[in-house]
Parts: C-alpha cells; structure tokens; sequence
C-alpha cells in the first residue's frame, strides 16, 4: 500500500509538472470542439430529417398541385417553401437556393400537369367503357406527367431515394383518388345512381415500432462533437504518457523500479489511475464547453440528461483504455521519436476511421464496417448511446466489455514488451 | 564471503564471442570489492547479472553460500547506476521519498535515513529543489542515497562519482568508506584507476569477459613487475590499444 500511494503521488505530481503536454491535452481539444461545432453545425442540421426545407415551384395550380403539396405538408418531415424574400419562386431563382444549401430539395410541377393527368385518365375511361363516347388516343399521343426533382448535392443517396418515393406515393394517391372519382362519375351517368365521397385512402398505412426510431437518431454538430473531441483528447494522452515511459526507462529510474520488491504491476495501476483522473478532468472540462460555452455562440447545448454520474463513470473508463495503450505504446517503443510518431499517427488513424471527424453514419457502408473496429468508435458510440438515447452506464454493457478488452490487451502487451526491455 | 559467481557464462543473442565467459568471483562480506576493466571488457554485463537484471547462460551464485533466488532477495542489493535514474522534474525530496517506498520501508524510517543521508552528503538544504536544476555532482551524490536507502547488504556502484568535481569525488568516498565501516558490503566499478586504487579492498580486472589479474591494490601492483600503480598495472594487463567499443 505505501508502494501504491507513493508512486500515484509520484504520477501525479510528474503530471502536474509537464506543463506544456497538459496546455496540449487541454487547449487542443477546446480549440478543436468549438471549431468543429461552428464548422458542421450548418451540415449536420441539413442531414437532421425532423425537418427539410424543400422548395416547390409550381407551374400547375391544379388539383394535382394542390394535392401533392398537401400531403407534402402532412407529412411533418417539411418546411415548404414557395416563395423567397417575399416574391414567388421562378425555377432559376429556387435551383440557386438549392445550390446554395438554402433548400435541400426543390420540386417543380410543371404546368398542365392536373388537366394531363385527367386527359389521360379519361382516355383509360372510355377505353374501357366505350357507351360514354368520345375519341380513344392511342397511348403514344397522351401528355406525359413528369415532376422535377432537384437536390442539394449534400443529401446522400438513401435519402433521396426515401423522398423520392415519397412522390411518387402521393402521385399515386392523386392518381387513385381521380380514377376513382372519374369511374364514379360515369357509373352515376350510367345508372343514374348517386354516389357521394372519396376513395378510403386513409383505410391503408403503415405502422413502425417505436423502438426502430433509435436506429436513425443523427447527434447535431454539439451532440457529435463535444463527445467525439473528448474521445480524441483522452487517446491523445497517449503521446505524452509513452513519452514518459521512454523517460523512464532512458533516465534508468525504471531500472530502480524493477530492481524494487514491489511488482511492476503497481507502477503501471498507479499510472493509469491517475490519467483515468485526467480524462475526467478533460471529459468535465468538455462537458462545460458544450453546455455554456457553445449555447452562447449560436450552438445546441450538450445535455446528458443528468446522467452525471454515468459520464464520469464512462469517461474514467475510456481514460483507462487510453492509458494501458499509452503505456503499451511507450513499452513498445525504443526512443522517444518512435514513441511520439507511433502514438500520434495511430490516434490519428483510429479517430479518422472512428468517426471523430466525420460522424460514422456519413460514411460509406464498408467504411462503417471499418469503423467498428476502432475503440474511439467504441467510446464514441457509448456517449452518443448516453445522449442520444438517455441510457445509463449499466446500458452500455457491449461498449463497456470491448473497452475493458481494449485495456486488458494494451496492458498485456505493456507487461510482456516491458520484462523484455528492463523497464 | 557475501556473494559467490561459480563458472558465469553470458552470450547475447546473435553476438559471435561470449560478453562473459566462466567467470569465478568472490565478493567478501563488508569489504569494498573493485571490478575494473577496459571498455567493452564485460563490467556492465557482469554488473547486471549480480543485480539481477540480467539473466545468465551457465554457472551459478551463491548468497552466503546458498543458491540466490532474485525474487526473494530483491532487498538485499542496492544500485547506482552510472546514469542519474532519477525523475528530473521531482525534487530530491520527492526522488527519494518515492524510491524509499518502493521497498515499502516506513515513513518515519525512511525520513530519517533521508535526512540523515542527505545532510551527509551536504544537500538537505537543497532537498526541495527539483534534480533538474542540480549540478552533476549533486545529481551523482543523489544517485548514490537513492541506492541505498533500503539498507542493503551489498551495494553495487557503477562508476558512482563519474563527472564530478574534487570536493564531490572526495565526499562521495568519504560516505561511502563511512558505509562500509558500518558493515555495508560494496562492488564498485571504475575507469579512475587512482579512485579504485584508494578506496578498493580487493580488485578484480576484467577484459574480454575473462578474469585477467585479482587480490588486493598493493598485491596487483607488487606482481606487476615495473608497475607503480593500479594504471600501470591496468595498462600492462589489458595494452595500450585503444577499444572502440
């Protein structure tokens, strides 16, 4: 126990004492969270799909017109636009918006597309009721009915595919609802009986499991960037801690400590115990950011839903995978170059495919795949499964495993290059 | 006698001769015990072995007679090291507290032989100021407390006041010929041929991993037929050629 406490004092105050790597571990990732949030926060909102600003120009004000920006309305994924600063969308006006990002889609109905329509669904009626009269074109002569569709470049492609089909349902229900009333219409003149109403179209719909809204949560800048640099700070402190190592074992003092009766194993709990405490410190001082700093710059405030006690629990948790890599890195590494361009270059890599930088569900398929095998996604995914979805610690049982997997092979490593290096 | 090495051999991997090879040697109880040899002659191998560093191809040591089991004897053996092992960014205070309690010595023990050392070799004044800041003198009599704070039996000293000043050199023998007439057993390695000369009770000369010449300063160099000195004596044993090693 003297050991114990004498080399966390030692840790401690040789932490305090490096000024200028805290200055780094600090100042880099409130530098890097508030630069990051200002950057994305306009690109992130645009992939948000509570909400899409779409612009429509519409060249027909018919029936069909009015129809599909009902329902366009009713679906309350929408903010409908059809005029800009004032004046009615010309067609050039709207598609610079959407270049601009102003609008994420723009609709155009072209002009005749009601009458169209209902020329060619009376043409279908007297095909198939010859009694009512009137010329049959061949196919080849009717309209086609053709709505325009523009995007902004940024919407992926699952995306557009989504709205895409959600036209090409209220067409459908448009084109239902004139049938039906044409077909109406000429049963009344037929059998001279009356028959009022609409097609049921409400009769058919689809039901969603709550549960699968989870799936398509997207964090705004805030909710993705405050955990992600938080992430990437504590895996940072893998450069100064494997530099330390080297130190250590360059100076000769690791040299002391094996020659000691008290197990290696002490010097490294000690180690990591206090740069746990430091990525609480780093995680706190992050959370603060998020949820005073940001708000006053025009940002989302980060909240944690008081799970207070789980972030700080996770956080001293992802602080303990970073350090047993730090360690095992330092232990690795033969001078302090290698230690540092190792360190550095590997937190790089797995914060890159990670998603730290760019958010996993902007990535293709495959290099989400990727993703998943990077424990700064795995940190990542925990926080986000904390603000996202108000789990608490004992939730986060799959992320928990792997991150104590994580630490228990970093330190294993630490233990075995050490022996063979006399640290 | 206090440590025994019985037929030692040592090759390091991928290296064509032996870095020691059948050395036989008796360290004395309470006796300073010199090891001197060119460079590149297998001190520093011979050095890590009896600390227990270093693991051994062949042969066998004794502790007292009885075969030694590292793990359990850890306690027994101090070393300074040739390089300051110290933190550089923690005070003296702070290098030594920390060291002492590695070996789980109580704190009230370990802040008496603290003073007591450091006033002995004139830096309890300077006991709060970082190692960075300390001159290499201060930096070597630093090393030599931290080696010996657990009271070892056997002090191994690897080249203890290398780079130091007179004064510091004469301090450093001054303590350490005081530690050993309080019964503290020593093995000191040197290139100061003057310095082994003076403080050594016996002296063994290494080269090429062999035992080349061992007794006593004065026996080393009455053998030596012309010699006047241990360097003499040196220089006849091992040549005048220069090792690039």
């Amino acid at each position: 126990m003297i050991a114990l406490l004498a080399s966390i004092r030692k840790e401690f105050l040789l932490l305090i004492r490096d000024r200028a790597g805290l200055i780094f571990l600090f100042v880099m990732p409130i530098v890097l969270v508030v630069l990051m949030t200002l950057l994305q926060d306009k690109t992130v909102k645009k992939l948000q799909v509570e909400r899409m600003d779409i612009a429509i120009v519409n060249h027909d004000k018919g029936i069909v017109s009015d129809a599909i920006i009902r329902g366009l309305s009713e679906m309350q994924i929408f903010n409908i636009h059809q005029v800009l600063k004032g004046d009615t969308m010309s067609l050039k006006v709207a598609q610079e918006a959407v270049a601009k990002g102003v609008f994420q889609m723009l609709v155009l109905i072209p002009k005749k597309t009601s009458s169209r329509i209902k020329r060619i669904i009376s043409n279908e009626l007297r095909k198939q009721l010859p009694s009512m009269g009137g010329n049959v074109l061949a196919d080849s002569l009717l309209p086609k009915v053709e709505l325009q569709l523009y995007f902004d470049p940024i919407i992926k492609g699952s995306l557009r595919l989504a709205l895409n089909s959600a036209l090409m349902q209220l067409m459908a229900d448009v084109r239902t609802m004139l049938v039906f009333k044409s077909y109406t219409a000429a049963l009344e003149k037929m059998t001279g009986n009356s028959n009022s109403g609409d097609f049921p179209l409400d009769k058919f719909s689809i039901t969603e499991d709550a549960n699968t809204y989870d799936n398509i949560q997207i964090p705004s800048s805030t909710q993705h960037n405050v955990p992600a640099w938080t992430v990437f700070a504590i895996f940072f402190m893998v450069v100064p801690l494997s530099s330390q190592i080297i130190s250590e074992r360059e100076e000769g003092s690791a040299l002391r400590l094996k020659m000691s009766p008290t197990p290696i194993a002490v010097n490294f709990i000690s180690r990591i115990f206090i740069y746990s405490l430091l990525a609480v410190v780093q995680g706190v001082t992050l959370l603060l950011i998020g949820e005073y700093i940001l708000p006053l710059l025009g940002m989302d405030t980060f909240d944690i839903h008081n799970s207070y006690f789980s972030f700080l629990m996770l956080t001293f948790i992802i602080g303990m995978a970073a350090s047993a890599f730090g360690i095992a890195i330092g232990s690795v590494s033969k001078t302090h170059q290698q230690a540092s361009i190792i360190g550095s270059i590997m937190v790089v890599i797995l914060a890159a495919i990670g998603g730290i930088w760019v958010p996993t569900y902007m990535m293709p398929d495959n290099m989400a795949i990727v993703s998943s095998l990077s424990p700064l996604n795995w940190a990542l995914n925990a926080y986000y499964d904390l603000v996202l979805k108000n789990y608490e610690l004992y939730q986060l049982g799959d992320i928990l495993l792997k991150l104590i997997l994580f630490f228990a092979v970093s330190l294993l490593i630490a233990v075995l290059f050490g022996k063979r290096k006399n640290i | 006698m206090i440590l025994e090495l019985k037929s030692i051999s040592k090759t390091y991997r991928k290296a064509s001769e032996a870095a020691v090879s059948n050395v036989d040697l008796s360290v004395p109880e309470s006796k300073i015990f010199g090891l001197i040899g060119p460079n590149g002659a297998g001190k520093s191998t011979l050095i890590n072995i009896i600390s227990g560093l270093l693991s051994y191809d062949s042969g066998k040591i004794l502790w007292k007679g009885k075969p030694l089991k590292y793990t359990e004897n850890k306690s027994k053996f101090g070393l300074v090291p040739q390089d300051i092992a110290l933190y550089s960014k923690l005070t003296a205070l702070e290098n030594l507290d920390f060291l002492g309690s590695q070996y789980n010595i109580p704190k009230n023990i370990r802040n008496e032989r603290i003073s007591d050392y450091l006033n002995s070799l004139g830096l309890y004044d300077k006991r709060n100021q970082q190692i960075r800041y300390f001159s290499g003198g201060m930096k070597r009599r630093i090393n030599i407390i931290a080696g010996l704070l657990h009271n070892p039996e056997l002090l191994i000293l690897d080249e203890p006041s290398v780079g130091t000043d007179v004064q510091s050199k004469n301090a450093i023998h001054e303590f350490l010929l005081d530690l050993n007439r309080q019964g503290m057993s020593m093995i000191y390695t040197s290139h100061m041929m003057d310095e082994a000369e003076q403080i050594c009770d016996e002296i063994i000369i290494i080269d090429k991993g062999r035992i080349i010449d061992e007794g006593s300063p004065e026996e080393l160099i009455n053998n030596c037929q012309g010699a006047n000195s241990l360097e003499d004596v040196f220089l006849h044993k091992t040549g005048k050629e220069i090792r690039n090693l």
